[in-house]
């Protein structure tokens, strides 16, 4: 069981089980990657140290729901914009637990391609192929 | 034949030429070849090999390989498509979880959810617990969602509109009615001190100085700074995301509420008091600095060999010299004294009383001098304070209601400097003296106490006093009591037009209300209008920092620059008494000349230089008051009265 998953806060102290958005509802997401433990790091595991840690957006059921690309990130709130739409974001080649080393996940969900009423549970953000290990 | 004869004898080893032409020797001819064997002694050649027998032995190097399973970590994304409001729902039914479990069956009383621009949103709802043991305190903190749907046929919620995320702050138990009373917070400050700072700095923007500010002890604190300079609200919209909203904007309203909108009897109207209404807000920061100064003066003096030897004066020696200029309080000699060298030789003057002789030996005259010039340099620390008073106005408020003054505090900016340090030649900054004259350099701690830094300090003030008078223009409110909107929210602005009465504004307060018992559901909504009584055309100043004041000390002149030092000579028939307090610079007596007198005061034999004092204007602390007036332009929102 991995120490590291998305928080609410900086601090790392709530864990986020669900990322959820109405179409209602204004602004961009924030989450934050890391892990509250102690001496930690994550890192690729087929290139560790080579390849970075890569948050991107699974689409389980692609052709319907909403596509990937309906899904921005980025580090900073700014670099939304120019964000590519689907395309993953880095978090560095190794991640560090603590506090200080979480990751800021801005998260911009375009939901214009969706129909109303309607829910979609299609995506999701992951971090994949990576093994933890002490530091 | 012998070797060489014959048809090989044309072809000489090594020779050029043609190849010889090769032919079998002719017949009945032998060839000899002479062999030369030199014998040579037998030599033995030897390299010795040694083999050393060890014992044999594995090198090996183990490798552990721990299979470790590659992890994926997930987040599922949930997105839900909502309905656009057009119509308030005829049917309604509310949806309130609590801890992740819907107990909108258990809803008796009032769901009411209050928000405020810049406040907490709140909420509270009462529920009719099932029979049983309960656990007041469990509940606190536990989080809870309020929605608002329509009622579809089925008895089911469609379209649930978000009203309040949040949890539980306080759970109160109604012995009598059994029923659990619900008061929620959305979090705003626990959300807003979990912000990142460059979420603040992208979304609430404004101008920030921690001269003005203090230092933030956390994000609460800085998103307060920020805001402070921005016409802005902060608080959480109803899923408990942090929003920044600006007061004005040139957007149509989101929705006009007519009059068959409005609750019979509930639109009413709150005029922004005159005593409320700031036009002119002045505010000010003191910026000390130190401002490094540093001065190079000159010392000189000169005489021509006859005007010593006409009167038989003594020569200025070498030693005298040095002497006198290491001896200047408060200045450091720079470079080396420049003398003025003496032949040696006899000179020969013709005074009053006949030929004068002086003779300088050869072996004298390298420690005399006829004269000397050398430079020396001082530095000090005068302690500067720019005085920045600002001053925002709106002038066609001025002009409508008269001058509603206000002041807001006054910020310092102390650029701390270690004087002492710097004097000693421990720290820097260096000066770069001129040949003469003075250098100044004003000193900051570069981005926390420089330039840079005072005019941030300024544009933060200058902004906090504008949104002070574009704060205080729009505390007029409409109100009114509507059917029930779920997406009326904080964020947008609103129209009210009721025939007799008109007005346009951000909405300030939303409450909604749904009622379990009777069924009501309504939305009051409270618009700020911005605007009251200033109109025209106005100006609205960037912010812009006034130019730094000029230093207004005068350059220095001559007597500023050169050491006091002349030529005083006693036993002349001209020869004032001795006064050592003016007879600064070379004193010595005359033996000889036209004006020689024996019996006139004599001087003794000395060399003085004195120094100029550094005049206070540029060494006293100095106060500099610099003045700028800032427009600020009030937003015009609709408010239209008409009497019927």
């Amino acid at each position: 069981m991995s120490t590291f998953g998305f928080f609410a806060d900086a601090g790392l102290t709530t864990p986020v089980t669900s990322l959820r958005k109405y179409s209602t509802e204004l602004g961009d997401k924030l989450v934050y990657f890391g892990s509250p433990a102690t001496g930690k790091t994550l890192q690729d595991a087929e290139a560790p140290g080579t390849d970075p840690v890569l948050a991107s957006v699974v689409d389980a059921a692609a052709g319907t729901g909403l596509p990937a690309s309906a899904v921005k990130l980025a580090a900073t709130s700014g670099g939304l914009a120019t964000a590519t739409p689907g395309a993953a974001l880095s978090l560095g080649v190794l991640v560090a637990s603590g506090t200080a080393n979480a990751k800021p996940v801005h998260v911009r969900i375009d939901t214009s391609s969706g129909t109303v009423p309607n829910e979609y549970t299609d995506l999701s953000l992951a971090v994949q192929n990576v093994i933890e290990a002490d530091a | 034949m012998a070797y060489g004869d014959g048809a090989y004898a044309t072809a000489p080893y090594g020779a050029p030429g043609d190849p010889p032409e090769i032919a079998p020797p002719p017949a009945g001819l032998s060839l000899t070849l002479a062999l030369r064997v030199t014998m040579v002694e037998a030599q033995d050649v030897s390299l010795p090999v040694r083999v050393t027998m060890a014992a044999q032995g594995t090198i090996a190097m183990p490798l552990r390989v721990s299979m470790v399973e590659a992890q994926d970590v997930s987040l599922p994304v949930r997105v839900t498509m909502v309905e656009p409001l057009t119509a308030s729902p005829a049917l309604w039914r509310p949806v309130v979880t609590l801890g992740g479990v819907d107990v909108s069956e258990r809803l008796t009383g009032e769901i009411e959810v209050e928000a405020v621009e810049g406040e907490a949103r709140i909420a509270r709802f009462s529920l009719a617990p099932a029979p049983g043991v309960i656990l007041l305190p469990q509940w606190s903190g536990q989080p809870v969602t309020i929605d608002s749907a329509e009622l579809a046929a089925d008895g089911s919620a469609l379209n649930p509109r978000r009203l309040f995320t949040g949890v539980v702050d306080v759970p109160d138990y109604d012995v009598t009615a059994h029923v659990v009373t619900f008061e929620c917070t959305d979090q705003l400050q626990e959300v807003i001190g979990n912000l990142p700072r460059e979420w603040v700095d992208e979304y609430a923007g404004g101008e920030y100085s921690p001269a003005v500010s203090g230092v933030p002890a956390d994000t609460k604190q800085y998103a307060a700074a920020r805001l402070a300079s921005v016409p802005a609200s902060l608080d959480l919209d109803p899923y408990q995301q942090p929003r920044v909203t600006f007061w004005h904007s040139e957007d149509a309203p989101a929705r006009v509420f007519a009059e068959a909108d409005v609750v019979d009897g509930s639109l009413r109207l709150q005029l922004a008091s005159r005593a409320d209404l700031r036009n002119e807000v002045s505010t000010g920061l003191d910026y000390r600095l130190p401002r490094l100064r540093g001065r190079v003066i000159e010392a000189q003096f000169e005489r021509t060999i006859n005007q010593y030897t006409s009167q038989g004066l003594d020569i200025p020696s070498r030693a005298m010299i040095e002497q006198a200029l290491s001896s200047l309080s408060g200045w450091e000699r720079i470079g080396d004294i420049n003398y003025v060298a003496v032949d040696p030789g006899v000179y020969e003057s013709v005074g009053g009383s006949g030929v004068i002789f002086t003779e300088v030996r050869a072996t004298d005259a390298p420690n005399l001098a006829l004269g000397f010039a050398a430079a020396f340099a001082s530095r000090w620390v005068q302690s500067v304070t720019e005085q920045y008073r600002l001053t925002v106005r709106a002038q066609a408020s001025i002009d409508a209601i008269g001058y509603a003054r206000d002041s807001l505090d006054s910020a310092t900016l102390d650029a701390e400097f270690d004087d002492a340090a710097w004097l000693d030649g421990n720290a820097g900054p260096a000066l770069t003296l001129p040949p003469v004259g003075d250098v100044s350099l004003d000193y900051g701690a570069a981005g926390a106490t420089d330039r840079a830094a005072a005019q941030q300090a300024v544009r933060a003030l200058v902004e906090q006093a504008k949104v002070a008078v574009l704060a205080s223009h729009r505390t007029t409110r409409v109100g009114a009591t509507l059917a029930h909107w779920a997406d009326v929210d904080l964020h947008e602005r609103y129209e009210i037009d009721t025939g007799p009465l008109r007005a346009t504004g951000k909405a300030a307060r939303v409450v909604h209300r749904l009622n379990m018992e009777n069924g009501s559901a309504v939305t009051e909504i409270e618009v700020a209008v911005s605007g009251c009584a200033a109109v025209g055309l106005q100006a609205d100043d960037p912010a812009d920092p006034p130019t730094a004041p000029a230093d207004p000390t005068p350059a220095p002149g001559a007597a500023q620059l050169a050491c006091a030092c002349d030529l005083y000579v006693g036993q002349t028939m001209t020869s004032p008494p001795y006064d050592e307090a003016v007879m600064i610079g070379f004193t010595t007596n005359a033996r000889a000349g036209a004006t020689f007198d024996a019996l006139a005061p004599a001087y003794p034999l000395a060399l003085t230089v004195g120094a100029p004092e550094v005049e206070a204007a540029v060494r006293d602390p100095i106060a500099l008051p610099q003045t700028a007036t800032y427009s600020v332009a009030i937003p015009q929102d609709t408010l239209e009265i008409n009497v019927p």
